[in-house]
């Protein structure tokens, strides 16, 4: 197991799955109520990020960010966590509204220790991450 | 979690509760954006442009309650629910639903609309001034240099930080409510000088000829800047107009998220690059080429002539100076049946427009003046249609989501071509 120490921002403990991607998401005409991103043309395109741990480099687009998260939240298909490398103004504001663990400001860059599909916790209160990585071993393992 | 803010006595009492429960829950939450953010305190917001109303996500919540709606979605409650009658300084709405006179034309159905006219009310009661547009800057929302503002529209606040030094960051539609109602948001990112300078550099290696030009220049901007950076751009400008400017913040905004953008020689935080930059190194330094905005209008418009059948537009909402031209374009002319044409303006414009014989003029010609909305923020739009024109790359590129509907771009001149012969006139 993989452990990288950051900020804790939100407060909490999830697990899940990782959705991983260097670029970012926009999150208007990016995320429908269901969770399915519908960005068109991005990595995740067609994937849903129901109970993933979202790992994205920022956000893009409308000011109305958050506002996809919160919508995908109210309907039961949000995240259970999210990593950001850095905050900016977009995903704080989505941090705050999403209301799952988020942990930023890593001491190691998280996009050379995660990859799509491996199991992740984010510890909010603590500040740290730690990576199953999909290869060697399963959530249940 | 280690934090940082400091709060005044004023800010401490309301947090505790002694400005009333609205007010301290909106301080709460903008604490909470403050820590997340790393600020050390908070600064007094004079201005509000705020998007709120019975809009296609916020019916997630299932309830015919509008201040439950308000409640769960912009105040962020789980279960209390809050009266939004209160805010701490001046406040405007941001686009509609529909445009408000038309919402039946529009499809819009009477349940909805009388949702969205309980939650105006709730609006009125808290002082909000209707507005109904995207673009405050167009109707007075001038921020002094050195002002801090709220605003939920994207491509306002980096025209309004970068033209008229006014300090905002794209702080969501939420976190926007909270800071007008308790007057307060997190001093970080555009509202200090040292989050001010640019980080990017794109020179500009071809000359810009079009609206249409700029608009692609900042659909390429955005693809290439990584969050949380402020591009500086540098290159022949010539002298754009203010409808220019804000047709490339669109597009900026659209494929990025640019809180400032500096245009060296033009905007007044940009004398030279060097200043733009702070006198430091930028973290990149590209080239834009004439190549590069031809890519971009690529990847919408399709080869040939192909039969189109919806045009909107108006994003950002068309200035007087837009509907005049459309006026000039339509005269005499008429739109080809079973074509539709949607322009869309400021509601105050519209009127403006009516007096000045131009709505008239548009109208005799089969085309519509629509005001407050726009097909992405009204979700009004048909989605079957054989093909769909723009003349904003924002509301194509959203719609590029929701659609396998041939999407065009092209010029307003384009756009008003193919109305009238129902085929795109537009080249690519």
């Amino acid at each position: 197991m993989i452990v990288i120490k950051g900020r804790g921002v939100v407060k909490g403990r999830a697990q899940g799955r990782a959705l991983v991607s260097r670029s970012s998401l926009q999150g208007w005409s990016g995320i429908d109520r269901d969770g399915i991103i519908i960005q068109r043309g991005h990595p995740f395109e067609g994937q849903s990020m129901k109970e993933a741990v979202l790992v994205v480099f920022g956000g893009t687009g409308s000011t109305g960010w958050g506002s996809h998260l919160l919508e995908a939240k109210l309907a039961g298909c949000g995240p259970a966590a999210m990593i950001f490398p850095q905050m900016d103004s977009r995903t704080a504001a989505g941090a705050v509204v999403a209301g799952v663990p988020v942990v930023t400001d890593l001491e190691s860059d998280p996009f050379r220790f995660i990859e799509s599909g491996d199991w992740v916790t984010v510890d909010g209160d603590q500040g740290l991450i730690e990576i199953r990585k999909a290869t060697s071993s399963s959530p249940d393992s | 979690m280690d934090s940082r803010l400091r709060l005044t006595d004023h800010e401490k009492r309301m947090l505790d509760g002694g400005l009333g429960r609205l007010k301290q829950r909106a301080l709460e939450m903008i604490v909470g954006y403050a820590e997340i953010l790393g600020a050390e305190d908070l600064v007094e917001v004079t201005k509000a442009h705020l998007f709120v109303g019975n809009f296609p996500y916020t019916r997630v919540v299932d309830s015919e309650d509008v201040d439950e709606i308000i409640s769960r979605i912009y105040l962020n409650c789980s279960e209390e629910k809050l009266i939004f009658n209160e805010l701490a300084c001046y406040g405007e709405t941001d686009a509609r639903m529909c445009d408000p006179g038309r919402w039946a034309e529009m499809g819009v159905e009477e349940a909805e609309i009388d949702k969205e006219r309980r939650m105006m009310d709730r609006l009125r009661e808290a002082g909000m001034a209707r507005t109904d547009t995207c673009c405050p800057y167009l109707v007075g929302f001038l921020p002094m240099p050195g002002e801090h503002y709220v605003c939920t529209e994207s491509h306002a606040i980096p025209l309004m930080n970068s033209l008229f030094q006014g300090r905002a960051n794209a702080d969501s539609i939420e976190l926007s409510v909270a800071a007008a109602i308790c007057g307060r948001t997190a001093r970080w990112g555009c509202h200090l000088d040292s989050g001010r300078l640019g980080t990017h550099v794109f020179r500009l290696e071809t000359e810009l000829s079009s609206r249409l030009e700029w608009d692609l220049l900042g659909y390429v901007v955005g693809q290439r800047q990584p969050a949380r950076s402020i591009p500086v751009l540098s290159g022949p400008f010539g002298r754009p107009d203010l409808d220019r400017l804000r047709a490339m913040t669109a597009s900026l905004t659209t494929t990025g998220g640019a809180e400032m953008v500096h245009l060296v020689g033009l905007t007044p935080e940009a004398p030279s690059l060097e200043a733009a930059l702070g006198g430091s190194q930028p973290q990149a330094d590209e080239t834009i080429t004439q190549e590069d905005l031809s890519a971009a209008r690529a990847v919408f418009s399709r080869e040939g002539r192909g039969t189109v059948e919806f045009i909107s537009l108006g994003c950002p909402h068309y200035s007087l100076a837009q509907l005049k031209k459309v006026a000039d374009f339509l005269k005499g002319r008429r739109v080809r049946p079973g074509v539709e044409l949607n322009v869309w303006t400021v509601p105050a414009f519209r009127e403006m427009a009516l007096l000045s014989g131009w709505v008239q003029t548009i109208e005799q010609a089969g085309a519509r003046v629509l005001a407050a909305s726009c097909p992405l923020t009204s979700d009004k739009w048909p989605r079957e249609a054989e093909g769909l024109a723009f003349d904003s790359s924002k509301q194509a590129h959203y719609l590029l989501s929701e659609t396998r509907a041939p999407i065009y771009i092209g010029s307003m001149e384009d756009c008003l071509r193919t109305a009238v012969s129902g085929r795109w006139e537009g080249g690519r």
